[in-house]
């Protein structure tokens, strides 16, 4: 995705300065997108984000609170939307509606 | 060293063989290394991909994994070729800017970045991920190694793994145990050596599993020794190791497929490898023997670099140790070691660099100072003046009382509340002993009374050299078992297990 749309990766592979520098102008608005595979799950603020696509399924709920808590972050007028693709007619679906039920009851 | 995860054994109670690569699985292995081949210059991730697709040719699943990993080790990645995070945040920057224009177009995107950095709009966007683990290419060996010499590697892969897990390793070896000991020492193990009950040497040596910190170092450090052990003349090697949860022991003998390494160097400088060819061009009287038996000073084994035995007078025998370029440290430990031997006929050749003092040196050993080079002529000048002096001077010569000049059962027809045994339990290497009369036999006494007797021919062969005794110590215990001795003579043991004495006897000569 990040080689075909030219938008900065945070992986596992991506060191540590690299991440700082894209997160940093992430915050400024010099970037408006990042792509991320689960380094973004836990552990770090995303505050500027307002928009999360979600294209693989989190494993439990757990993980999937805290993924959509990194774009939930409060801010000055933030309203935040998270899309969670799943594939229609699987079990997908049913994982989704678990997850959202999770979020509501906090 | 293979990691825990692929290590291939097979366990049974708590025994663990592991899984070798023979002959029989040459022919998939030939099938891997071709397969290997086409993967040449691929990005690595498709290299994983590829590798963990069923194989072309059916092999035991193991041992497959054992052969990828340790070809995977002998493969290399190319260098990164540029500042690839550099050029990701410069294109992610453009392309964002792009896209707030809505003049996004992927090519001007890479086209705009590769200009920022001075690079051709091609090379951006092949080289735009180029520092990650799984888009780094992948390099195969020239030449790739044949099936023979890749299940060499995997074995040895094997062994090396399974030494690190291990909390306590064992080696017995017979013959050829200084390269190993040497090899102990200068990677630091934490090892004593010890002479094995059976006539050998044995190594105990803490595993990595034994320690907190820095276990990988210290494996490595292990693991290295396996390939010299094939050089031995036998070995037997026992890891106690933690496999699967659980603790198993692994044997490794002979007869495993442990490929050896390059053949150990004969000499441990070249300022031994100089003196040993200085020494035999300068004198026909005199052999150098390399790598002589190890001796033994307060329970440690000491492997002396020569002993030089008279072509025609083999009783006629001195040690020669070598003290280098070594620490003051060093020195003392070896100084206060050969105090502990008082009657061992030794010459010592000390590097004046040391500025050793006399005060430190042993008594009763003979010193050869040299800088860089020792010469063999100064050398042959000590042990001549040791055995040779003018006719008047005392003369001094060590024989040993070996085991076929004792009577080995003598102790063994003692039960074991016999005193003879508790005197035998409190000696040690090093203490003095004493001829004594028992009759008409001879006896070697300690402190509180006789610990051995002399059989019929060992009285023959000591009788008429008593007046010349100047002192005995004591070399060692020989452990001995009632199931050792001859069927006629058990009838008369009364106990299982004793200890037969071995003495070096210091005598004068006018």
């Amino acid at each position: 995705m990040a080689r075909e749309h030219l938008v900065q990766p945070i992986t596992c592979d991506i060191g540590p300065k690299e991440r700082t520098r894209a997160l940093e102008r992430f915050s400024k608005g010099e970037l408006c997108i990042l792509v991320s595979a689960r380094v973004l799950n836990e552990g770090l603020d995303v505050p500027a984000a307002d928009i999360a696509i979600m294209v693989g399924g989190s494993q439990g709920s757990r993980e999937y609170v805290q993924r959509v808590g990194r774009v939930l972050r409060p801010a000055q007028g933030k309203r935040a939307i998270v899309y969670d693709l799943v594939t229609r007619g699987t079990f997908e679906v049913r994982r989704a509606d678990k997850h959202r039920r999770a979020l509501a009851s906090g | 060293m293979l990691p825990a995860d692929r290590i291939q054994v097979q366990i049974a109670g708590v025994e663990a063989t592991p899984v070798w690569l023979g002959i029989e699985d040459h022919t998939w292995l030939r099938v891997l290394i071709e397969d290997f081949a086409r993967l040449d210059g691929r990005a690595y991730r498709e290299v994983i991909t590829f590798l963990q697709e069923p194989p072309r040719l059916r092999a035991p699943a193991g041992k497959r994994r054992m052969a990828i990993w340790a070809l995977l080790s002998l493969c290399t990645r190319d260098p990164i070729p540029l500042d690839a995070a550099s050029l990701r945040d410069a294109v992610a920057v453009e392309a964002q800017r792009a896209r707030d224009a809505g003049l996004y177009d992927r090519c001007d995107v890479i086209a705009a970045g590769a200009r920022s950095l001075g690079l051709s709009p091609a090379a951006a966007d092949e080289h735009l991920f180029a520092d990650l683990p799984g888009e780094r290419r992948f390099r195969v060996p020239d030449p790739l190694p044949d099936p023979q010499s890749l299940a060499a590697s995997t074995n040895l892969a094997l062994a090396q793994g399974l030494l690190r897990l291990a909390s306590e390793v064992t080696i017995e070896i017979f013959g050829g145990a200084r390269v190993v000991v040497r090899q102990m020492h200068l990677r630091r193990l934490l090892c004593t050596v010890r002479r094995a009950e059976t006539d050998g040497v044995r190594l105990d040596v803490s595993g990595p599993f034994s320690l907190f910190h820095h276990t990988t170092m210290y494996g490595r450090a292990l693991a290295s020794i396996l390939p010299l052990l094939p050089w031995c003349e036998r070995f037997d090697l026992v890891a106690r190791c933690m496999l699967r949860g659980r603790g198993v022991s692994v044997h490794l003998r002979p007869g495993d497929p442990i490929p050896p390494s390059e053949p150990p160097r004969v000499y441990d400088s070249r300022l031994e490898e100089r003196f040993a060819r200085d020494f035999g061009r300068a004198n026909l009287d005199w052999d150098l023997v390399r790598e002589p038996e190890p001796i033994e000073s307060g329970g440690v084994l000491m492997f002396p670099d020569f002993a030089v035995v008279h072509r025609r007078d083999t009783s006629r025998r001195f040690l020669l140790e070598i003290v280098g370029f070594w620490t003051p440290d060093y020195l003392r430990e070896k100084l206060s070691r050969l105090h502990a031997m008082p009657h061992t006929p030794l010459v010592l050749c000390i590097d004046r660099g040391l500025n050793c003092s006399a005060g430190e040196l042993p008594p009763h050993a003979r010193v050869v100072w040299f800088q860089k080079r020792i010469e063999p002529g100064a050398v042959l000048a000590a042990i001549e003046a040791e055995t040779t002096e003018p006719a008047g001077h005392i003369v001094r010569r060590t024989e040993r009382v070996e085991l076929g000049d004792l009577f080995i059962d003598w102790a063994g027809r003692r039960p074991a509340s016999d005193p003879v045994h508790r005197r035998l339990a409190t000696l040690e290497a090093g203490d003095a002993v004493q001829f004594g009369r028992d009759g008409r036999r001879l006896t070697i006494e300690g402190k509180d009374g006789p610990i051995a007797m002399l059989s019929q021919l060992g009285c023959a062969c000591w009788e008429p050299k008593l007046d010349r005794v100047v002192s005995a110590t004591l070399v060692r215990l020989v452990d001995r078992q009632a199931t050792q001795s001859a069927p006629q003579w058990r009838a008369g043991l009364r106990c299982e297990r004793w200890q037969v004495p071995i003495v070096d006897v210091l005598l004068a000569e006018r």
